[in-house]
């Protein structure tokens, strides 16, 4: 999960939890630490885990390296081209949801206000990309 | 019988002293001629008669007769002759005489006819001519003022034909201020024997006014001026010629001198001024004793010249007639001075040489002020430009005020609404059924926080984007926007009527937000209303054609009607008709970039039609 909202970031976890989906998240705050991350470089270099997640949760308004630049990046690498990513941002404009479909995102989804919407639609997501979804290299 | 003149008498005399100088001659020759008594007789009647015609003829003869019988018939000098055949003689030779005296008569008749007729026809010539010319032949008596002229001079007094003049009623026709010329030019005809020629102004006999020109010619005979002859010619018509020639001189000065603008007359061949006036002189600046003698390549700015000479070249071949074009001609001072030249042709009778007329108007005030212009325009297009960059940066500005409306200002009512609902989720049991409550009032303020950010957001993004009209069916978008609608509220039943066939020209997305709230209102106000109908037609209303949506709902009072379509303002408590009172303000900005117009209609409990009008397309007719 790339997330600079902490409150977020709290809400995003707990909904997670109480969808019952053990798998780990790795949470970083902004671009630079997601392409890092990924492909282990920085001060993550020697990073232990496996290469990659089966899912990015990728915010788009983010520090240092905004979110469609990481997408860019995601997409232009032989490693992660395949990587499933998911816009999960608070903008609903209709720029934002063009530019991240038309550059490689799998799905886009607008974090609503209300909370029991939010709860309702991470606990999908999470089930759909971690336990439904097939991803590369996940070996199964 | 003409009456007998010293000349009948001559020849009278003469016709009878040739018989008699016949007798003396044959006398002499009388031993050579005998016997032939007549023989120099008769040559001598027929010269008698010749000469002096019928009478003296007879006269002759008889002489003739007389002196043969007395002188050289045999026996001579006796009167009574013993043979009978003599007087058959005589008889016959008188006969013979009185033949030629008639013959002759008739001859010379004849001839005088001839004559005559010839004459006549002369005349008659010379009188034609004389018509033709309107010139006639007069004279007078210096010594007895008696005159003469002939018909045409008659005529051109407006006298009859045959009306002889005297010299006092000649000069009667005059006008009294050239009398005095009339008489010196006369007096010197005759003192001096000098001739004289004067054009002068007759007044008719019937009171018409001619100009006539009479040329007076003096006869002299042995010293003396017998008579002066002349010839007199109407010169009204040439004169009434001459005159417009010379009113059109006038006018053609006048207008040369006085005008406002520059004319010079050009020779093509050279470039000479050949005519100047005081305003082109002004405008070069030079006298026009300078001009006459300087070629307009002299007057022109050295860079034109080449130019203009080419355009008199192609003048001169004919290739071009009457041309305009603007040039910079060198003043005298060295300045240039921006003129604006029209240049023709100029063909003049008689005239070998091609000439060219050119009017020059100095627009040196124009060509400044067109320069004026220029700048004035391009400084205000630079100040549009920088007004444009202006306005695009509050574009921009405003645009990421938007984005950070959408993304920044949700995040914290996310944060609210989430943990309060956490809270009531994992630690509700330990509050109370209040501190509960409190939670729940929590979660509903974040969220109408959040719809008002949707709305605001919605009603800032309604104008923007590029506006690229297209035909809107809007029975269709009508229909599909109701059912969306419906789909949204189940329970719901209401009627709609949507007439068929609406069109207008807009902009698809902005058009769809529009109906989109004006449906949703018509919609969310028929709430309370027994039996709801929606309907969406067409209305003519001040020439022009109106989208129209209406309901039957519980409409609203227009005492507030001002308010009803800005941003925030509701004309429903929350607790009757939810809402956020940005609608009908999203619809209005939709409408207003349209260019068009929208009109609202309502009485409390009586439902609310609203009107729009969108410029383009129009609607069909109202069916």
């Amino acid at each position: 999960m790339v997330e600079d909202n902490p409150q977020d970031e709290m809400l995003t976890l707990r909904s997670l939890r109480k969808a019952n989906l053990g798998n780990a998240v790795e949470v970083v705050r902004d671009g630079q630490q997601a392409l890092d991350y990924l492909f282990k470089e920085g001060e993550v270099a020697g990073r232990s885990g496996p290469d990659l997640p089966a899912v990015v949760l990728l915010d788009l308004g983010l520090p240092r390296i905004g979110g469609l630049e990481v997408l860019r990046r995601i997409r232009a690498d032989e490693r992660t081209r395949a990587l499933p990513v998911v816009i999960f941002t608070s903008s609903s404009e209709e720029e934002d949801r063009l530019a991240s479909l038309l550059g490689g995102a799998n799905s886009f989804v607008r974090k609503p206000v209300d909370f029991s919407l939010f709860a309702e639609q991470v606990a999908r997501l999470g089930i759909y990309w971690l336990a439904e979804n097939e991803a590369p290299g996940s070996g199964r | 019988m003409r009456p007998s003149t010293p000349n009948t008498v001559f020849r009278s005399t003469l016709a009878a002293l040739i018989p008699l100088g016949a007798a003396i001659l044959q006398s002499l020759c009388w031993p050579v001629i005998q016997p032939f008594v007549w023989f120099l007789f008769y040559p001598a009647v027929f010269l008698s008669s010749w000469v002096g015609g019928f009478v003296p003829g007879l006269a002759a003869s008889l002489l003739s007769v007389g002196l043969v019988w007395w002188q050289f018939m045999e026996p001579v000098h006796v009167l009574l002759k013993p043979r009978p055949a003599v007087y058959l003689n005589a008889a016959m030779f008188l006969a013979m005489g009185v033949l030629f005296a008639y013959f002759n008569r008739r001859l010379r008749e004849a001839l005088r006819k001839v004559k005559e007729a010839e004459l006549r026809a002369r005349d008659k010539r010379m009188d034609r001519m004389s018509r033709m010319a309107k010139t006639g032949w007069w004279e007078f008596d210096p010594v007895t003022f008696a005159g003469a002229w002939t018909d045409e001079v008659a005529l051109i007094h407006d006298l009859e034909a045959g009306t002889q003049p005297n010299v006092e009623m000649g000069l009667s026709f005059y006008h009294e201020r050239d009398r005095p010329r009339i008489a010196e030019a006369v007096r010197r005809a005759v003192v001096e024997a000098r001739p004289y020629d004067l054009e002068l102004e007759l007044v008719t006999a019937k009171g018409a006014s001619k100009w006539i020109r009479t040329m007076g010619q003096p006869v002299v005979e042995r010293g003396r001026v017998v008579r002066v002859e002349g010839a007199l010619q109407d010169l009204t018509d040439r004169r009434a010629m001459e005159l417009a020639l010379r009113d059109s001189e006038a006018r053609f000065r006048a207008l040369f001198e006085q005008a406002g603008v520059g004319v010079v007359e050009v020779e093509a061949a050279t470039g000479r001024f050949l005519l100047a006036n005081d305003r082109f002189c002004a405008i070069v600046g030079y006298t026009r004793e300078e001009i006459l003698g300087m070629t307009f390549a002299d007057v022109t700015r050295p860079d034109e010249r080449e130019r203009d000479v080419a355009h008199v070249r192609r003048l001169a071949a004919g290739e071009i007639g009457t041309y305009v074009v603007d040039k910079r001609y060198r003043h005298k001072d060295g300045s240039d001075v921006w003129c604006r030249l029209t240049v023709r042709p100029l063909c003049i009778p008689g005239v070998e040489a091609q000439r060219m007329v050119s009017i020059i108007e100095d627009i040196s005030a124009r060509k400044l002020a067109e320069e004026q212009l220029l700048e004035l325009n391009a400084t205000l297009e630079r100040r549009v430009e920088a007004r444009t960059v202006d306005l695009k940066a509050a574009n921009e500005e405003m645009e990421s005020f938007s984005y950070a409306i959408s993304h920044d200002l949700r995040a914290p009512l996310r944060a609210i609404n989430g943990f309060s609902q956490a809270l009531q989720e994992d630690f509700g049991q330990l509050l109370p059924p209040e501190g509960r409550e409190y939670l729940d009032q929590l979660a509903l303020g974040s969220q109408r926080m959040a719809g008002l950010i949707d709305g605001l957001l919605r009603l800032s993004r309604a104008g923007r984007g590029d506006l690229d009209p297209l035909e809107v069916d809007v029975s269709a978008l009508a229909a599909t926007l109701l059912e969306e609608l419906a789909r949204g509220e189940a329970g719901r039943s209401v009627v709609s009527r949507i007439a068929p066939g609406l069109k207008v020209n807009a902009e698809p997305r902005m058009l769809a937000a529009a109906l989109g709230n004006l449906l949703g209102n018509a919609w969310k106000y028929t709430a309370r209303t027994p039996d709801p109908l929606i309907e969406v037609d067409s209305l003519e209303e001040d020439g022009k054609t109106w989208l129209r949506v209406r309901d039957n709902g519980c409409g609203f009072d227009m005492a507030y009607a001002e308010k009803l379509f800005k941003p925030f303002q509701r004309l429903h408590r929350q607790d009757e008709f939810p809402g956020l009172g940005i609608g009908l303000a999203t619809v209005q900005r939709i409408v207003h970039r349209h260019g068009g117009l929208i009109r609202a209609r309502s009485m409390p409990g009586e439902g609310a039609t609203f009107l729009m009008f969108l410029p383009g397309v129009p609607l069909p007719e109202h069916p």
